[in-house]
């Protein structure tokens, strides 16, 4: 999570914050990633009933956002 | 490019329910919310959770019936592809990044939102309003951020656009602009 900025700071006026955070991920940063998309779809397709709408859903989700990020 | 919200007939019956909706979000439990798994996307790699009512175009069952309202104003909605409850925690900041284009547009609702927070879309910022919809395109670079002290919530839609248009025949600025003087100036000739 961001630090907080000084009291003050307008964010609709200044604009957004500056990124603080390095963008870079390496390897294993890469596979917790990965991990976190299976637990996701797994949570989320736990609260639908049906099967067939969760493979929809599954099968959805993995065609439309690669578990993996591009950068 | 954010879009004009009222060319969608949907953003007044959303608007008009919105506390309804609200009430529903307020008794939802942290542990009701899913973290988000792109966190490449957040500066810090923490801080966007979401509650899905329907995802790609898939009812969530079990969070329809603990939403029954919100679950029923989204099903109207035409083309609704995903919808639910998006918490960007505070101090959190959504990176610039741009979606895919895939004919959809995106409405944030805001329901409870603090100070300090903001939408960057293209290179024209706006803050949410509590009951108030924006409607932009996901697919023109944008990014999000809660420098308050407190969590941000909005209920979030992608929909599709209707058949035989595309995204950008409703931004809300230059298009239409440049649109109204040349039909002006055939006018005049």
């Amino acid at each position: 999570m961001s630090d907080l900025p000084e009291p003050g700071y307008d964010s609709a006026i200044a604009g957004p914050p500056p990124r603080i955070h390095s963008s870079k991920s390496g390897f294993k940063e890469t596979l917790a990633q990965g991990w976190e998309f299976v637990r996701f779809v797994w949570k989320m397709s736990s609260r639908i009933r049906s099967p067939k709408n969760r493979l929809r859903f599954v099968i959805g989700l993995i065609l439309w956002k690669p578990i993996l990020p591009k950068e | 490019m954010y879009c004009d919200p009222y060319q969608f007939d949907f953003v007044k019956t959303l608007e008009a329910n919105w506390l309804s909706v609200r009430q529903e979000l307020s008794q939802l439990r942290d542990c009701d919310f899913l973290t988000y798994p792109e966190k490449y996307l957040l500066d810090g790699k923490t801080g966007w959770d979401i509650y899905g009512i329907y995802f790609l175009g898939v009812r969530i069952d079990l969070n329809c019936e603990q939403c029954p309202e919100t679950a029923r104003l989204v099903q109207a909605i035409p083309g609704i592809i995903t919808a639910g409850f998006s918490r960007l925690a505070a101090g959190a900041h959504i990176v610039p990044h741009s979606g895919k284009p895939v004919g959809v547009l995106r409405c944030h609702m805001g329901l409870d939102v603090p100070e300090k927070c903001g939408l960057r879309v293209g290179s024209e910022i706006k803050p949410w309003q509590a009951g108030k919809c924006l409607v932009f395109d996901d697919t023109s670079e944008h990014e999000a951020w809660n420098l308050s002290d407190r969590h941000r919530d909005v209920m979030l839609l992608d929909f599709c656009v209707p058949a035989g248009t595309q995204a950008r025949d409703y931004y809300s600025t230059a298009p239409k602009a440049a649109e109204s003087l040349e039909s002006a100036a055939s006018s005049l000739t």
